[in-house]
């Protein structure tokens, strides 16, 4: 497979002295949903607007289609569609003449229904983007970057603020697209996005790329890839659970027990070991491991809560 | 092509904020209607009624407003909003940009002026010798030169209020010493030097004299000289501070 997108050590210092990007180096294969996931503040916006040409890097190659993304920019966005975090658009004018607006950017006509039914905004097309929901304002954003048919789609964290009913319906949209060839690269910093869509993930921190990977080989790749919990009756000492076979480690903290593994195979045997030492539990959890688990294990910190918008 | 579409859109976007025509309307009429009340005539030129010398200056005074305060404020708003960084993503250029949003205000600046016209003929029965082909040529390269004034404060200011203070310091003093209410030749020495350099008071001189004496383009080519610089100096400001990516 050919790569679309190419990154060779790219580096972005702000005027403010903060080093955005500190030397990233990635690439997008044709057809892939790539995700690059991390916190806010970690350098993904910043990556992307490089990609779209709306900000210069102090160094580094970017290639998208084989050409210099940064001295090439203007024929690099003939060929791209990008749905910024921002969906607001013109006040006071409605989707089928915005849909007109945008495809003449691109010396376009285009059928503008058809777009829109893309994103199954159809019925909306003579409604004003003031009128239409969070889940139709992101909808209508990417239909507004699909008017000139682009072979990539930059989506920059195309679900924040949406909820959870509305958000499964934006990863339909996006699977389906991608389903139809275009090529996917996406910023975001919810892990379970990451892991339902994407095929490649790059998890960056301060402005650095941690590691490149499929979420189910990074998945694997943990120490522990699953972990049992449960509620201790006596407050006693747990260590003795690490000589189970398959236990890697135990966290305690009362009455709650935590014990990651290495795969389920060890679960019969620490239920057989709990019971033969006549220890008294309840709520026994099995949970396996995410790419929030990769993640935090990885920069030893936690994710930030999600903010709301 | 996205000349012509944005064109379109822009006008749309005008005609459709009703309470936005309303106000372009009737607050430039209010103030013709209050002003020619006062006994400023008799401060003036006693051969002039001055409900007639004022509507020149008054619409000097709307195509000023329409560039420094409504464009910029514009401007900004689509700037806080994301929209500019939208367009900068696509390959729409910003002299596009900038030629069809200035082309669409033009037009209404031009309807202004019609406007003020009939209102300023049919309620004090002004009689006028004007030449509507010079009126239409400053009435645009003096809406162009305001037009990219506003582009160039919206560079400077991300909000509403950081924008405000910067069209007030530059709008005000352009209204009291460029010509609108009285002739800059009774202010000031000082000021009138100022005054002097205002591309407003040429603006509002070479309306005064079309509307008044019938004066043609061969008659003012002094104004529209002076005009002619500044709309170049702010053509190259305009297109070297803004960016649509910003």
């Amino acid at each position: 497979m050919s790569s679309v997108i190419e990154v060779n050590n790219l580096r972005k210092t702000f005027a403010s002295g903060h080093e955005a990007l500190r030397g990233i180096s990635f690439s997008v294969t044709k057809g892939e949903i790539f995700g690059l996931l991390g916190p806010n503040g970690a350098g993904k916006t910043t990556t992307l607007e490089i990609l779209e040409g709306l900000k210069q890097p102090n160094s580094g190659e970017v290639k998208i289609f084989g050409l210099d993304a940064i001295r090439q920019s203007a024929q690099v966005k003939q060929k791209i569609g990008v749905q910024l975090q921002s969906s607001e658009y013109f006040p006071s004018v409605t989707l089928s003449e915005l849909i007109t607006l945008f495809a003449s950017f691109y010396h376009k006509q285009v059928d503008t229904k058809h777009i829109l039914s893309l994103v199954n905004l159809q019925d909306k097309a003579e409604a004003e983007v003031k009128n239409l929901s969070g889940g139709q304002k992101h909808r209508f954003a990417v239909a507004s970057a699909l008017v000139n048919n682009p072979q990539i789609l930059f989506l920059d964290e195309p679900t924040t603020g949406l909820d959870p009913r509305v958000r499964r319906e934006m990863w339909q949209l996006i699977r389906k697209l991608n389903d139809e060839g275009v090529t996917i690269f996406i910023t975001t910093h919810y892990m379970e996005e990451a892991e339902y869509l994407c095929d490649r993930v790059a998890i960056i921190d301060r402005g650095q790329i941690l590691t490149i990977d499929q979420p189910r080989a990074l998945i694997n790749n943990l120490a522990h890839t699953s972990q049992v919990s449960f509620f201790a009756q006596e407050s006693i000492d747990y260590d003795w659970l690490t000589d189970v076979v398959g236990v890697e480690k135990i966290y305690h903290h009362d009455p709650k027990v935590i014990v990651e593994i290495k795969t389920v195979d060890a679960v019969p045997k620490i239920l057989q070991a709990l019971t033969s030492k006549n220890v008294h539990f309840t709520g026994f959890t099995l949970k396996t491991a995410t790419l929030e688990d990769v993640y935090l294990d990885l920069t030893g910190k936690e994710l930030e809560t999600e903010h709301v918008i | 092509m996205p000349f012509k579409e944005f064109f379109k859109i822009h006008l749309k976007m005008i005609y459709r904020n009703r309470a936005g025509i309303f106000w372009t309307v009737i607050i430039p009429v209010a103030i013709y209607v209050a002003v020619s009340s006062l006994p400023l005539g008799q401060v003036i030129n006693a051969d002039i009624d001055y409900p007639k010398y004022l509507l020149p200056g008054i619409i000097a005074m709307v195509v000023m407003q329409g560039g420094i305060y409504t464009l910029a404020y514009a401007i900004i708003e689509l700037k806080s909003r994301g929209v500019l960084k939208r367009l900068a993503v696509t390959p729409l250029t910003k002299t596009q940009f900038i030629l069809s949003l200035m082309a669409a205000r033009l037009t209404v600046v031009l309807i202004q002026v019609f406007v003020l016209t009939v209102i300023g003929v049919l309620i004090f029965n002004t009689q006028f010798t004007w030449r509507g082909i010079t009126i239409a040529t400053f009435v645009l390269l003096g809406g162009a030169i305001f037009l990219l004034m506003g582009l160039v404060i919206s560079t400077f200011a991300n909000t509403y209020e950081s924008a405000a203070p910067i069209t007030a310091g530059i709008g005000l003093p352009l209204a009291f010493l460029g010509n609108i209410f009285y002739p800059a030749e009774q202010l000031p020495p000082a000021l009138h030097s100022i005054a002097n350099f205002l591309p407003i008071t040429y603006l509002a001189d070479g309306l005064r004299q079309s509307y008044i004496y019938g004066a043609g383009i061969s008659d003012l080519t002094w104004q529209l000289f002076v005009l002619s610089i500044w709309f170049i100096a702010f053509f190259i400001l305009a297109t070297w501070r803004f960016k649509l990516e910003d």
